[in-house]
């Protein structure tokens, strides 16, 4: 037993300042935070005054007023008819994309590239920001948010239609265009029963986040719920603003309870 | 025998939930040193009667006394004491599989220390030599840097072996530690068992799939049949006759 | 089995093909009286895009590039409301994700708290805590950076818990086995299966924060959305253009950043 001993000297296999690892990235993130707030200019005053404000807040939003659901009801149908049509918009313009730029059906490379980079753009500009400009193209309305909606939802959904038609077997589209069938057959037959659940899925769960942006397109003055919201605050209305936030909880709550439902009977 | 049983179970019953009985009074007592085998088909409550032991599993009815205590109903810190003294080793190995394997083996200390000091993984130089130490006995010594799941299953399944003896353990629950190795695997893991709590003097209750393994290691042999014990004695008692019973008619289905 | 398999099987393919039939003709029903709600045309479209085309080459371009240094500081803010944004979130839905998870939660009803915390702060947008915390700390990026906190921690509470409920239980039990307190199970049995998906995680929180953090600015929470929002309503179209480059460059590294270090962490 004692040489065994002998073999048995080193115990750790690392540094002590390797063993350490977590304890040194938690210390460098947190330090890393406290920066970040150290330099936003932080006005201390206001924000101590922020505890008092919140109390007297959280005060008037109870009891919430609900006497105003009766205004407010058309605003946030209007929000989910814009959330509705610019996810089917842009469902519609994806479903075109995805086909014409899937790398193993793309007409040529240069619609490939065009358009995947087409929607790498339309997806990093965030929606509220298409809606800003859309605004001012277009003028006010539910048609800047439709239409910001739809072009945001293009930048994902076109990615992801695209990438569904890559992962196709192969074999599947050879063996219908075997039986001699034309293009649009081929994708008739072949390609649109395979990518379906996925189209579904992706659509749905784009409703899932085109809800949230309506309920707040407002905010740039895009219509819907969202004005409601932002003139509740602004008028310190903060009964109003109670209601309204619940409402626009349970719109997403809602529309999230529905997709889950039918993604769970597709699956 | 003046000996008092290192483990004595009396009526152990153990229903689950959705109304299996698993173990239907099952009564046994193991003495001090003694390597059991127990044998039986899937399904016939052997890996619920090792569970209910350590309380993985909470048994719904009879007595277990180890050691003199009636451990039937123990909870808390009590049991966290009894479970560092019962080691158990697993079909699937169970190692944490992104951790080393020397950390692996230093699991077993955890019950031995404050749940903080446990949870930073502050381990004392003399566990690290013991762990070290046992990795060498298990022929890992030189693998005691590797990542756990790196380790071929064999190799897992001795780490798994040196977990449960860092433990200090009195009493070794092994449930179908060979299931899922090869035969040149399967026989080095049962080896390195044997020998290791021999030389240790651990009491040792092995779960067996295989008849052949239980004849050439058992000091004695329990057959378990749907929740009860319908066979104890000595590995040359064991007869085709017992063999058949206990896997049903066809006597193939014993080396599955 | 009183019924033969091929009956069986026709009449769930009936019974799913009824099903699928009522839910694209629910579909269609919504679509068709969301455009009649809002009044929408399909002329809209093609009537709207000369309009669209005007405003892109005659307002917003070509960008007023000299103006770029003015966005430097706003892009700062930015990286610094979602990296503290993403810190908070981290910081407070981590022990909850531990507590929401079904295979480690002390009790069943812990777990329904903690899921139903997560669900209500996730479901309420940022932009609309940005709006509640504007109100009380006022305009600025710290109203931005607690907004962007509390929805990621929504957010991050239910991711964490899933990828813990997704961990091999057998490891967990093994650890419990050797006589752990509940503390050290849960970090030498469950953290090292969980750690990867949690660095996971929170990088895409931190992917996802920057781009709402330039979108909360457009209620006064401060960084690029603030500047952008200023540059709009002042009407200055090709400083807002810069603004745009400046928020996608920011989007387009980050994403960059973060997919290099999950690679190099996992």
């Amino acid at each position: 037993m004692s040489d065994l001993k002998i073999v048995a000297q080193d115990l750790y296999g690392r540094s002590p300042m390797r063993r350490l690892m977590p304890l040194w990235w938690a210390l460098g993130l947190t330090a890393l935070f406290v920066v970040s707030i150290l330099g936003m200019n932080l006005n201390i005053a206001r924000i101590i005054e922020g505890g008092d404000r919140l109390v007297v807040m959280l005060g008037q939003m109870f009891p919430p007023d609900f006497s105003i659901l009766g205004r407010i009801i058309g605003p946030a149908i209007e929000t989910l008819y814009v959330a509705i049509l610019g996810t089917f918009l842009g469902v519609v313009f994806s479903i075109v994309i995805g086909v014409l730029a899937a790398h193993n059906i793309t007409p040529h490379v240069t619609v490939e590239i065009a358009l995947k980079g087409f929607s790498a753009f339309t997806r990093a500009v965030p929606a509220l920001i298409w809606a800003l400009l859309f605004i001012v193209a277009v003028g006010l309305g539910p048609l800047p948010g439709i239409l910001a909606l739809a072009v945001n939802s293009i930048g994902m959904l076109g990615k992801v239609f695209a990438e569904s038609i890559e992962e196709i077997d192969k074999g599947q589209i050879e063996a219908v265009a075997a039986t001699g069938a034309t293009p649009l057959q081929i994708i008739s037959k072949a390609i649109i029963p395979s990518v379906t659940p996925a189209l579904v899925s992706w659509s749905l769960f784009r409703l899932d986040i085109n809800i949230r942006y309506s309920a707040v397109l407002g905010v740039v003055g895009a219509g819907g719920i969202g004005i409601e919201l932002v003139r509740s605050t602004r008028m310190l209305a903060f009964d109003e603003t109670l209601t309204i936030t619940l409402l626009i909880f349970v719109m997403v709550w809602a529309v999230e309870y529905v997709n889950n439902k039918i993604r769970a009977f597709i699956r | 025998m003046s000996v008092q049983p290192i483990l004595s179970v009396t009526e152990l019953k153990k229903t689950f939930p959705d109304g299996t009985r698993a173990l239907r009074g099952v009564s046994l007592d193991v003495m001090p040193g003694e390597f059991l085998v127990m044998i039986g088909s899937s399904g016939a409550g052997k890996s619920t009667f090792l569970r209910c032991i350590n309380h993985l599993f909470e048994p719904t009815g009879g007595r277990i006394v180890y050691d003199g205590t009636d451990i039937s109903t123990i909870s808390g810190a009590n049991l966290r004491r009894l479970r560092r003294e019962l080691g158990m080793i697993f079909q699937g190995y169970n190692l944490v599989k992104r951790l080393s394997t020397i950390e692996n083996v230093l699991l077993g200390r955890l019950g031995y220390m404050s749940s903080i000091s446990g949870a930073l993984g502050l381990y004392s130089k003399q566990d690290r030599e013991r762990a070290v130490e046992l990795l060498i006995r298990v022929g890992l010594g030189e693998q005691r840097f590797k990542r756990a799941d790196q380790l071929s299953g064999g190799q897992q399944q001795r780490v798994g072996i040196a977990r449960a003896i860092a433990q200090n353990a009195r009493l070794v629950l092994a449930d179908e530690p060979i299931a899922s190795l090869d035969p040149k695997a399967s026989d080095t893991v049962m080896s390195y068992l044997h020998e290791v709590t021999r030389e240790e003097n651990i009491t040792c209750i092995v779960n067996l799939h295989q008849v052949d393994y239980a004849k050439r290691f058992a000091d004695r042999i329990i057959g378990l049949k749907d929740g009860e014990i319908t066979f104890i004695g000595k590995p040359e008692e064991v007869t085709d006759e017992v063999i058949r019973d206990l896997y049903g008619e066809k006597g193939d289905q014993v080396d599955e | 089995m009183s019924e033969g398999v091929l009956e069986y099987t026709r009449k769930n393919l009936i019974r799913r093909r009824r099903i699928a039939r009522l839910i694209i003709f629910g579909f269609t029903v919504a679509v068709l009286v969301s455009a009649h709600g809002t009044g929408f045309r399909i002329r809209d479209l093609y009537r709207g895009i000369p309009n669209i085309i005007q405003f892109l080459t005659e307002d917003l371009l070509p960008p007023r590039f000299s103006v770029w240094r003015r966005f430097l500081g706003p892009t700062m803010e930015t990286i610094a409301m979602s990296y503290a944004g993403t810190f908070l979130s981290v910081v407070f839905a981590a022990p909850l994700g531990f507590l929401a998870a079904r295979n480690v939660s002390p009790s069943p009803v812990v777990m329904q708290v903690a899921r139903a915390i997560a669900v209500f702060m996730r479901t309420i947008p940022p932009i609309v805590w940005a709006l509640l915390l504007v109100s009380i700390v006022g305009i600025g990026p710290f109203a931005g950076t607690i907004a962007l906190g509390l929805s990621g921690a929504g957010m991050l509470i239910k991711s964490y818990a899933d990828s813990i409920e997704d961990i091999d239980a057998g490891q967990i039990e093994a650890v419990r086995a050797t006589g752990a307190g509940t503390f050290a199970v849960m970090m030498k049995g469950v953290v090292p299966q969980f750690s990867p998906s949690f660095v996971s995680w929170s990088l895409y929180r931190f992917d996802l924060n920057i781009r709402s953090a330039a979108v909360v600015g457009l209620v006064g929470a401060g960084g690029l959305g603030f500047s952008l929002s200023t540059a709009v309503r002042l009407f200055r179209y090709q400083e807002a253009a810069v603004a745009i480059l400046w928020i996608l460059g920011l989007i387009l590294a980050i994403e960059f950043v973060t997919a290099k270090l999950r690679g190099h962490l996992i």
